[in-house]
């Protein structure tokens, strides 16, 4: 399916029509499962979020204020504000947890350990970023979108989303290369 | 740093989130889609049509009230009609009712007389039944004065005006009616009278003087009525003239100017002269009423409104005497037929200028049209009770007195 679904899913889909919903489902569900579950590392949670974005993307279609013409991103947006939002009822930074001893490379673990190490580490490395510094770094380097598509997606210039990722890899490297300043809030 | 050399560093964390197995169990995906496909047809059902009709019939009618977006606005519509017709007519008439057995001390008294007001309004038109429901509110009037009184409270002055106004109403309504209708309405009036008066009418024994003042005065008020029926007695006619007549002076008497007749205004001495017009002191013709008012109320020197000091036209020679027997009547008792003649008698003590008591009017000649032709009953009050406190001034009426 296009970004820009053509108007006549875009009718069936106001008319909740099954058939359509269930394509749309099949074809963004597997992709914003594993968008959610990078970024919380839970399955659980990464079930809600997906839950929850189809549930809200429902609900649009119900208010039908306005058609939804950017299907994809729109859906990686209410998914993203999810996770947000579920980072802010955390009520903690992520952030507080990365120790000495869980960042060191060589204590004696093994390939798989050491792989959930990193990921545990780049996710509480991402929680601390801004919000679209850190939609940015994942679309593009974890999901694989153009930068162009980033834009589209956050309704930004280029040049704004380039400068977002240049901020965001900046904040992560300060954080998980140790370098001066790692503790530093991240902006 | 450039952003790729950036991105190199951080690779192994990139890396490893992107390596992440994101694999989502079958069964999992599965019931996750069931769910998603139950709220999508859930949430399409709800936005039929059904439901904007709904509302719209009820849009039709133009009262905001019932234009809510209610779970069932028929009910609504229904509760506010039954609610406004039980306050209309059941709480209404609940209220109507409770309001019938006040008193006058109680907040409901005013809906009570309005009630009656109306009653008597509704019944225009219809002399008996107007007759009836005077004669029942004079009666209530006189219970609500006993039940004051068994509560040991002095009714107030304006409950015992209107009682002694009602009574005299259902009177005049029951006279007014034809023969036949007017003896049986007074009959029973007559009987319920003497029933107050025999058995209700009493006092706790703790009663104030202020109470017991205002119970002799209901009780005077009441045998004067009766003493009028009884003497009236199978003469209709005579009874309408004196029920007349007591109007006339009633009507008089509340006209500004005219002699008060409380007894704090009278001037003993004073001889204030009654009414010297020509031709109103004639006598009373008729010869049973030529004598003083039968009315103990007025013979007594009761302070009851239109009892003392006559100042009725024809009531003639002002009465001096403190405590004389006044006589509010026209022409009965000395009333003096000599235009200008009426003028008080300069001595304080001759009582009205009749020193004799059963000589009637000052002018026993009947033919002047002034004295009574019955020299018996003229001047001094016929009834014992009234007249026989001061003998010696019953011919003098139409003064003032204490």
């Amino acid at each position: 399916m296009s970004l820009l679904f053509p108007d006549r899913l875009a009718e069936r889909l106001a008319a909740f029509d099954e058939q359509a919903l269930v394509e749309v489902y099949d074809t963004y569900s597997p992709a914003l499962y594993a968008f959610a579950l990078r970024l919380l590392g839970d399955e659980d949670l990464a079930e809600e979020c997906v839950a929850e974005t189809f549930f809200r993307f429902l609900k649009a279609l119900q208010n039908g204020a306005q058609p939804i013409r950017e299907l994809k991103p729109y859906l990686y947006r209410i998914a993203h504000n999810w996770i947000q939002d579920h980072y802010r009822q955390k009520g903690r930074r992520p952030w507080e947890i990365f120790d000495e001893s869980y960042a060191d490379p060589r204590r004696g673990v093994d390939e798989e350990t050491e792989r959930r190490l990193l990921q545990e580490q780049a996710r509480a490395a991402l929680a601390n970023l801004t919000a679209e510094q850190r939609l940015v770094i994942v679309l593009h380097f974890i999901e694989g979108w153009d930068q162009a598509s980033i834009a589209t997606a956050l309704q930004k210039p280029l040049t704004a989303v380039k400068a977002l990722q240049h901020r965001g890899l900046q904040a992560l490297r300060r954080m998980l290369l140790k370098e001066e300043g790692s503790d530093e809030s991240i902006s | 740093m450039s952003q790729f050399l950036e991105e190199k560093e951080l690779s192994p964390w990139l890396d490893a989130l992107r390596q992440q197995d994101v694999q989502r169990p079958p069964e999992r995906a599965h019931a996750a889609k069931e769910r998603f496909l139950r709220q999508a047809r859930s949430l399409s059902v709800p936005v039929s049509k059904v439901s904007v009709q709904r509302h719209k019939v009820w849009n039709v009618i133009p009262i905001p009230l019932w234009r809510r977006k209610e779970l069932n606005p028929m009910f609504s519509v229904l509760a506010t009609i039954l609610v406004v017709a039980s306050l209309v007519l059941g709480g209404g008439g609940a209220t109507l009712a409770a309001a019938q057995t006040s008193l006058p001390d109680q907040p409901l008294y005013g809906l009570k007389l309005a009630s009656e007001n109306a009653r008597l309004s509704l019944a225009q038109g219809d002399p008996l039944q107007q007759a009836e429901l005077s004669s029942q509110f004079a009666l209530r009037r006189l219970e609500e004065v006993q039940a004051m009184l068994q509560q040991g409270q002095a009714p107030s002055e304006p409950l015992l005006e209107r009682a002694r106004q009602q009574l005299e109403q259902a009177l005049q309504r029951s006279a007014g009616l034809p023969d036949e209708q007017a003896n049986l309405q007074l009959e029973r009036l007559r009987t319920r009278l003497q029933e107050m008066l025999q058995s209700r009418l009493q006092l706790p024994k703790t009663a104030s003087p202020t109470a017991q003042q205002a119970l002799e005065r209901v009780r005077q008020m009441i045998q004067a009525r009766l003493r009028l029926l009884e003497e009236c007695a199978g003469d209709l006619q005579q009874l309408r003239l004196r029920l007349q007549t007591q109007n006339q002076i009633q009507e008089q008497q509340n006209v500004p100017g005219q002699g008060n007749p409380t007894p704090g205004n009278a001037t003993p001495g004073a001889g204030s002269g009654g009414n010297p017009a020509p031709g109103t002191g004639t006598g009373n013709p008729d010869p049973g009423s030529g004598g003083g008012n039968p009315d103990p109320g007025t013979g007594t020197g009761n302070p009851v409104p239109g009892s003392g000091g006559n100042p009725a036209p024809g009531t003639g020679t002002g009465n001096p005497v403190p405590g004389s027997g006044g006589n509010p009547a026209p022409g009965t008792g000395t009333g003096n037929p000599v235009p200008g003649s009426g003028s008080g008698n300069p001595d304080p003590g001759s009582g009205g200028g009749n020193p004799d008591p059963g000589s009637g009017g000052s002018n026993p000649d009947p033919g002047s049209g002034g004295g009574n032709p019955n020299p018996g009953s003229g001047g001094s009050n016929p009834d014992p009770e009234s007249g026989s406190n001061n003998p010696g001034s019953g011919g003098g009426s139409g003064g003032k007195k204490p």
